[in-house]
């Protein structure tokens, strides 16, 4: 007989948050995906090296202002992601009174060594049916740019993979392009 | 965008098994849930711990209600009303907190005031009564109790009429299960001598 369904606790975000608050979870260290709390992993110099490259590349091309690093997108009541990079509609001191809703995220990006299976999959649906128009997964292992565009209901209709000769026109700046190559580490 | 789409996709999600899909899902501790409970976040007895998992508790029905009250009855009977608990938990590891329908521990409610919560060390057998949840009891379930070394597990199956045995703890769950119907009876190996019928733990 194969394993039974687990029907286990879906966390709210308010539940989520107030965990957070009053240090049950530690801030930083989780994130909400889909109702379920996920611990983040350890992840090393080869991953921080690449989301400061990915920090530099897309700030070239946008406001820096407007670019979250590792911080929580609510996205809905029961998902509360921490992308490594968010380009939100505004610049950050705007959502000092009220957090950014799905709807404000116009970009996000992942880099990906541990975590590749979990970025191409579920939360390529989650950020997709957030309606987050568009969404890259640094593929450390395999020196690869996932692009995902045409946000649906299940995740994103369009998948672009890029290897290190290429280049990519965000669809927040269309006329500046962005080499692969300098988003790796 | 400069480049189509490669002529194959490089990263075949078929190499991954299920479970790395969701790797990193907080694993909760017996004690972050007792906070949980004094904060007021989880609701005491609303839920069970299963393998660091918060499993929050299905409402009871009716048929359900009366079939434990039968178990009781015919626990009771064997081993006294002392020795058995109903839908209370048992302590198993750290993550691990579960709250089968009907267990017998070998101390009296009234000790267990002192020590605790019992431990699986000091469960004699542990029952589920299965209506919606046969599949999770027969599977999940009988591999928590099994692995924590829990001597005897009954499940009692209401869609089937039947009683299932299970014995001979193992890593992964029970070595031996058997299953018996209305006719038949069992004596519970902490009570050797003492013949219960299947007919009177069915609604």
């Amino acid at each position: 007989m194969t394993e039974a369904k687990i029907p286990r606790k879906r966390w709210t975000r308010t539940e989520y948050r107030h965990m957070t608050e009053i240090g049950v979870l530690e801030d930083g260290k989780v994130e909400l995906v889909n109702g379920e709390i996920w611990c983040k992993v350890d992840k090393g110099f080869p991953h921080s090296a690449a989301v400061s490259r990915l920090l530099k590349a897309i700030a070239s091309t946008c406001d820096y202002d407007r670019l979250q690093l590792r911080s929580s997108v609510p996205l809905s009541k029961v998902s509360d992601p921490e992308p490594d990079l968010a380009l939100l509609a505004h610049s950050l001191v705007y959502y000092l009174e009220s957090d950014p809703g799905p709807s404000d995220v116009v970009f996000v990006a992942e880099v990906s060594d541990l975590t590749l299976c979990a970025d191409l999959t579920i939360k390529c649906c989650l950020y997709g049916s957030a309606g987050i128009p568009e969404y890259w997964v640094v593929d450390i292992p395999n020196r690869l740019l996932h692009i995902f565009r045409s946000p649906n209901e299940t995740g994103y209709a369009e998948e672009t993979i890029l290897n290190t000769d290429e280049q990519v026109y965000p669809l927040a700046a269309p006329e500046k392009a962005v080499r692969v190559a300098d988003l790796l580490p | 965008m400069t480049s189509a789409l490669l002529d194959k996709p490089v990263v075949n999600l078929k190499q991954f098994e299920p479970e790395e899909l969701e790797p990193r899902r907080k694993q909760w501790t017996r004690d972050e849930c007792f906070q949980l409970m004094e904060l007021g976040i989880l609701e005491e007895a609303r839920f069970e711990l299963i393998h660091g998992d918060i499993i929050p508790k299905m409402t009871q029905h009716e048929r359900h209600i009366f079939t434990c009250k039968q178990v009781q009855k015919a626990l009771e009977a064997v081993f006294g009303e002392a020795y058995v608990r109903m839908a209370a938990p048992i302590a198993i590891g750290i993550h691990e907190e579960p709250e089968p329908d009907a267990a017998v521990v070998i101390r009296t409610g009234r000790e267990y005031l002192n020590f605790g919560t019992p431990p699986a060390s000091e469960v004699r057998f542990a029952v589920e009564v299965s209506d919606s949840t046969l599949r999770w009891d027969l599977t999940t379930k009988q591999g928590q109790y099994g692995s924590a070394g829990i001597p005897e597990y009954w499940v009692i199956d209401i869609p089937n009429n039947s009683l299932h045995v299970f014995r001979q703890p193992i890593e992964t769950g029970y070595a031996e299960e058997t299953i018996l119907s209305t006719d038949d009876e069992v004596r519970p190996l902490a009570a050797p001598d003492t013949a219960v019928r299947v007919a009177d733990l069915l609604p």
